[in-house]
């Protein structure tokens, strides 16, 4: 007697190509796919009901935990959500070093994604390439604050100091040298056969399938749909840069690639232009019940020595009220929706985080192909599962 | 009603409130530093500045400016944030920078101003002063680099408190707040630390141990005295790190003594009891559980086979909760078949109970409108002897208040801190009437010197002075020549006044003004304590009293003084070796039997006195064995030689304690229960007021004093089957139903007043006409003169003890090690002795060494003690349970 039906087989939790502790739930004809169904929280570690206990500066750190390739995105969009509830905006050159940093981490951020996932396709070289470029960002970082992978450079209200010495002729030189950098990359995959074989036409998502899903980021931009919060729904001062938004054609991951590269360059021309536009100032809004004062004069004045207490102690007291502020973090769309009853410490954060929603399409971009293409769905998606479990 | 704006709100307020009474009712918050809402306003630091037009250019201070018709008022202007700016920064000139190791930082009200108003840089440069710190009073520190001169603690420790310890000294720019330039040498009741907006006063006890953000604060009421003060426990992980309490908390408002704030760590003292104990050749060793439940049971039921129930004798607690002496009392009547059951309470606050139960009638509720199903239109009529019992309020509002027989300030400082600010203010006349002077003399309107032992005459002769004069209106009360008060007046004829005068030492004419005043004003009250009540003529004092409260009409509160936190409760659970719980005679509990479904022995049983003499086998029928629940009664008024030789000869004792004191060392096994915080209760106070305390630690093995009673009582075969102290309070309500006002789970924050159904919005008429049925006392005459023992011996309370319980807090041993015999600087100097110097004192009983300490309230041939002290046996001079003895006081060599 021979029994046909579908078989159902794990794929992880522990497995190289997950990107982290990812399962997901095959229900297999043969090696074609019928339905991927991922099973999530395996890295759960409940930061939103963490923060209710926490002040709100207290939060921060653990905003770089939650997407932990792209740290001071998580800060910025978390900051420009609290500075909203205070009503407060931060001076002009703080903004600037916040568009730097956040590009930064972009190009960071896609430069792990693109080693990552040539190397789950079989493409060894370009890991070692994309990781020596964003070994010199982390090494930027390590100016800036002292930490690699989670400056935590951000502050409510500013920065926690204001750029080192040296930074911006290093920056400078990243920026000047990066677009030779993509040229490498792309020699080696952009017209690669099995790199095209493996990607084109693989996991596609139409445009009328990404906004049913509500994927954002490179992946509708991948779609073709050009919506990028950075010009849709402009924060900091993105509207003072030039910058294009790359689009694809066919929605399949070929294209998820190609935009991808492409927001990488953006991204060097944008920090170029906040680099020379860089405007002098202060780093921190002029309000003693939010920003620390300086270290000297807490141990000289009295009044200094209060409010540092008091902030300290206690933190900064956020008017009643509740807010939702989005941010095109490098994954997608990261919202911070933050309730607070007038204390030191959020009554509510919920956290919408591209990484999970994003996941959502799995299943479609899977349904009908073969075994092997899942590791390349997987890999374009550009997940981080601490970023789908928070 | 006056209609005024606040910034462009319309809102009403009463007349002769301030702006700043009008904004806080009203939700308007208005900066302030020196306003407290619970203290007189004083207006210096001008912080609360608003606009108010019409009126002068200037802002006004809004706390101490009244509202008026019509004012427009506007709390925040770019004018007036300008000025609090500049106020602040001023206050901050000479500020130290102390923050990080401040004890207030964190609930610092100078911390959260300049938050407030965004101050962040200081324009001003001052003439730094050096900064003045005690570091030598005792618990108490002060800073006055810290100090921002507001006032507070000036006007709680003069307005409120009475202790006049603090003040302000030079003028300017260099006042500050000093107390002498000295040790403070106070009551260390700690309330200035609490209203110190800064941490210019700080608690030695609490100082670095905890940040005000780390601790939890929990509710609770406080075991000492019978004021059942309100306890904020702020504790740090399960420890206790100090004691603070709520401004805006009935009964006492914030204000508590020395004994709550600083004694308080009894409660996780090491000393405490944790496992139950049997004597086991002669040594007391631990035991479990089971097998301390089943010693007791089986020796208890032994006796009872060998000699009858009423070989067992029980004293209940007047510091246990109402649920824990309700089983008590009805395990001792109901397991073991006897009603040989007493408490301390009995050597004090009970004679005055019974004497206001004789003449006033015990509390009864007719009509019950729980029970008639009419609903509430049934207005319960409500008689008994509760009815001439005063509430705090009632003291607050009074406009005279004589004290008989009373250290107020010792035995009951919350009585104290209510009359304060109407003494204060020139509202309230005072008069005292005592053998000594008080803290509170000077205040008097009038000071009664009385002889000691003597307040039961001086109250008669008030009472005759009343009667005797026309002008009182006694013959428009309604008093027909039969009525119980005429017989009064006929008895009083028969008392001369050179009696009344010879015994107290008074003059007539002060009686007949003293009278004058009571009958003349509308809101009288009396407090009476432990110098009238106690002692074996205590009743008869009494009954004085409770007549008084008759000839007056009612008109008069009574406030007798309950030494500890439910002595009142006790009382009320039937503690008696006559009453029931609810004042119910033991041959009329019809009522109970139904409820408790089984009968009860109607013969009254032992009280204390009678106790130990059957003990020492002086009666035909011994008392064999004895179960004490939370009771020293070695430290009693009792005789200590006789008490001793009593306990001692007993073939059983069962001690069920919280701290292994000197009766339960005696004890042949001794029971840990669960302490006031350690376990869910309900503790009434002095003022009827009936509040729960919550169940917070556990500490080692201690189980609930009703459920350790209830496992002894089911392995006696009279099982018990309470679930909690829910379930036993309701059925104290089915009993007593004054009690069954709330539900257990229902009683609120604040308790509730059970006396208060003629407070529940009920006509006068409903209250059925007390029926005084006036007890003449009968008052023994004094012995003023003894030549073998010359001198007066009183034994009295100290204000920083409470029953023998302190002597395991920190607050109570640091401010008073140990026992000390007080006497007038002439005394001594007669007697050739110096402060320090050791005497002997003898009484016709026995004889006892003591430290001699200068009292000068004292008169010259009276002695002072307490009874706190185990190093001070005053007990063993004692005969009869008196409080007032005849000694002879020598130099001992």
């Amino acid at each position: 007697m021979v029994r046909q039906e579908t078989m159902y087989l794990n794929l992880g939790p522990q497995h190289p190509s997950t990107h982290g502790v990812l399962r997901v739930l095959l229900e297999l004809d043969g090696e074609v796919i019928v339905r991927a169904t991922p099973d999530i929280g395996y890295l759960h570690r409940g930061i939103e009901k963490l923060m209710e206990q926490k002040t709100y500066h207290q939060c921060l750190p653990l905003t770089d935990r939650i997407d932990y390739l792209a740290g001071s995105a998580n800060n910025l969009g978390f900051v420009l959500a609290v500075e909203k509830l205070l009503g407060i905006e931060v001076p002009k050159r703080a903004q600037y070093i916040r568009v730097i940093v956040a590009e930064f981490t972009r190009i960071s951020s896609h430069l792990f994604w693109l080693g990552t996932h040539a190397h789950d396709i079989g493409a060894m070289t370009p890991l070692f390439y994309a990781f020596r470029e964003r070994e010199q960002i982390m090494d930027l970082f390590e100016m800036i604050n002292g930490s690699r992978l989670f400056p935590n450079y951000l502050r409510i209200g500013g920065l926690a100091q204001d750029l080192p010495e040296g930074f911006l002729y290093k920056a400078r030189e990243f920026v000047d040298s990066f677009p030779e950098q993509i040229k490498d990359y792309e020699a080696l995959l952009t017209k690669n056969r099995i790199w095209i074989e493996r990607t084109k036409g693989v996991g596609v998502l139409t445009p009328e399938e990404a906004l049913d899903y509500g994927v954002s980021g490179p992946m509708i931009r991948g779609s073709g749909i050009e919506w990028d919060i950075r010009r849709a729904d402009p924060y900091l001062c993105y509207e003072d840069f030039d910058f294009e938004i790359p689009t694809g054609q066919n929605g399949d991951t070929y294209d998820r690639y190609l935009v991808r590269m492409e927001e990488m360059r953006q991204s060097a021309i944008i920090i170029k232009q906040a680099i020379e536009g860089l405007p002098d100032g202060d780093i921190n809004v002029e309000d003693p019940a939010v920003t620390l004062p300086p270290k000297e004069k807490v141990y000289t004045n009295i009044e200094a020595l209060i409010n540092h207490f008091l902030l300290i102690q206690k933190g900064i007291v956020v008017p009643e009220g509740e807010v939702y502020v989005h941010t095109e973090a490098p994954k997608g769309e990261l919202g911070f929706y933050i309730v607070s009853d007038g204390t030191t410490k959020p009554y509510r954060v919920k956290i919408r985080t591209p990484s999970f929603v994003n996941l959502q399409s799995l299943s479609k971009m899977a349904e009908g192909r073969l075994l092997s293409d899942l590791i390349a769905i997987i890999g374009t998606i550009d997940i981080v599962l601490a970023d789908v479990d928070r | 009603m006056i209609k005024l704006r606040i910034n462009g709100k319309e809102i009403t307020a009463k007349k002769g409130m301030t702006i700043m009474e009008a904004a806080n009712a009203n939700g308007i918050h208005i900066p302030h530093l020196c306003y407290h809402s619970h203290l007189t306003p004083v207006g210096s630091c001008r912080l609360c500045v608003v606009e108010v037009k019409p009126g002068p250019p200037r802002p006004q201070p809004a706390c101490i400016t009244p509202v008026a018709e019509n004012i427009e008022v506007i709390t925040h202007s770019e004018r007036l944030t300008k000025y609090r700016r500049q106020l602040i920064q001023l206050t901050l000139i000479n500020h130290p920078l102390d923050c990080p190791i401040c004890d207030k930082g964190g609930e610092c009200e100078l911390q959260n101003l300049v938050r407030e108003l965004g101050v962040d840089e200081q324009p001003y440069t001052a003439k730094k002063l050096p900064a003045k710190v005690d570091y030598t009073s005792p618990l108490i520190e002060r800073h006055s680099d810290r100090c921002v001169n507001c006032g507070r603690c000036v006007v709680v420790c003069r307005d409120h408190v009475g202790a006049r310890a603090l003040y302000f000294e030079n003028r300017g720019y260099h006042t500050t707040v000093t107390a002498g330039g000295e040790p403070m040498n106070c009551e260390f009741c700690g309330t200035c630390v609490y209203v110190c907006p800064v941490g210019a006063i700080i608690d030695k006890t609490f100082k670095y141990r905890a940040r005000s953000w780390e601790m939890e604060k929990k509710d609770a009421v406080c075991p000492f005295c019978g004021g059942g003060c309100h306890l904020e426990l702020n504790f740090k992980a399960d420890k206790l790190m100090r004691v603070t309490s709520d401004f805006s908390r009935r009964p006492n408002n914030g204000i508590i003594c020395s004994r709550g704030r600083f004694s308080l760590d009894i409660v996780n003292s090491k000393e405490r009891l944790t496992s139950p104990l049997v004597k086991k050749n002669g040594k007391l060793v631990e035991v479990s559980w089971n097998e301390a439940f089943r010693f007791v049971a089986e020796r208890l039921t032994m006796i009872i086979q060998q000699d009858g129930p009423d070989a067992i004798a029980g004293l209940g607690s007047p510091r246990a909760s109402n649920e824990a002496n309700y089983i008590f009392q009805k395990f001792i009547r109901l397991a073991i078949g006897t009603n040989n059951i007493d408490s301390t309470a009995s050597l004090d606050y009970q004679n005055a109970l019974r004497a206001l139960c004789n003449v006033m009638g015990r509390p009864e509720l007719k009509d019950d409108h729980k029970g008639s199903g009419e609903g509430k239109d049934v207005v319960p009529r409500v008689s008994g002897f509760q009815l001439a019992l005063g509430s705090l309020d009632d003291l607050t509002e009074a406009d005279v208040v004589l004290v008989v027989g009373a250290d107020l300030r010792n035995e009951m400082p919350l009585f104290l801190w209510k009359i304060n600010p109407a003494l204060n203010h020139g509202s309230l006349r005072l008069y005292i009437a005592s053998f000594r002077r008080t803290n509170l003399s000077y205040l008097a309107e009038e000071n009664f010197f009385c002889h000691p032992g003597s307040e039961g005459h001086f109250v008669l002769g008030i009472i005759k002075a009343i009667v005797m004069d026309g002008e009182n209106n006694w013959d428009q009360q309604g008093n027909s020549d039969t009525s119980p008060l005429s017989k009064l007046r006929t008895e009083l004829d028969s008392i001369s006044w050179d009696s009344v005068c010879r015994e107290t030492g008074i003059e007539e004419d002060s009686f007949g003004n003293m009278a004058k005043v009571l009958a003349s004003s509308s809101r009288p009250c009396l407090i009476f304590g432990h110098d009238l009540m106690s002692g074996s003529t205590g009743y008869e004092k009494c009954l004085a009293v409770a007549d008084l409260a008759a000839a007056l009409g009612m008109k008069l509160k009574l406030f007798p003084i309950a030494e500890k936190n439910n002595t009142q409760g006790c009382c009320d659970m039937g503690i008696w070796p006559d009453l029931l719980p609810g004042y119910i005679p033991v041959d009329a509990g019809g009522k109970v039997e139904e409820v408790w479904k089984k009968g009860i022995n109607t013969r009254p049983g032992l009280d204390l006195p009678g106790m130990i003499k059957a003990m020492n086998g002086k009666t035909e029928k011994p008392v064999k064995a004895m179960y004490i629940m939370g009771s020293n009664p070695l430290l009693s008024q009792m005789n200590r030689k006789e008490l001793l030789a009593g306990l001692t000869r007993l073939e059983f004792l069962v001690c069920q304690e919280i701290f292994l004191n000197e009766t339960a060392r005696l004890a042949d096994c001794v029971l840990p229960a669960s302490n006031f915080i350690e376990e869910e209760g309900t503790y009434t106070n002095t003022e009827l007021r009936v509040q729960k305390n919550k169940g917070y630690l556990r500490n080692g093995q201690v189980l609930p004093d009703w459920k350790i009673i209830q496992e002894i009582s089911r392995l006696m075969d009279y099982p018990m089957d309470y679930s909690g102290p829910g379930e036993i309070f309701s059925e104290i309500a089915r009993i007593f139903p004054y009690y069954g006002k709330c539900d257990f789970d229902q009683i609120a924050d604040e308790g509730f007043i059970w006396s208060s159904y003629r407070n529940a919005g009920m006509d006068t008429q409903a209250i059925e006409n007390v029926n005084n049925k006036v007890v003449l006392p009968n008052l023994e005459n004094i012995a003023h003169h003894d030549k073998e023992y010359p001198c007066y011996l009183v034994i009295g309370k100290s204000l920083f003890q409470s029953g023998t319980i302190t002597r395991y807090g920190f607050g109570a041993t640091l401010l008073e090690p140990r026992g000390k015999v007080y006497i007038s600087q002439k005394d001594g100097e007669k007697l050739g002795v110096d402060e320090g110097e050791r005497v002997l004192i003898e009484s016709e009983r026995g004889s006892i060494e003591a430290e001699v300490g200068f009292d000068t309230n004292l008169f010259e041939g009276i002695a002072l003690a307490t009874d706190h002290f185990p190093d001070l046996e005053v007990n063993r001079l004692v005969s009869d349970g008196n409080n007032i003895l005849r000694v002879r006081i020598s130099k001992l060599q």
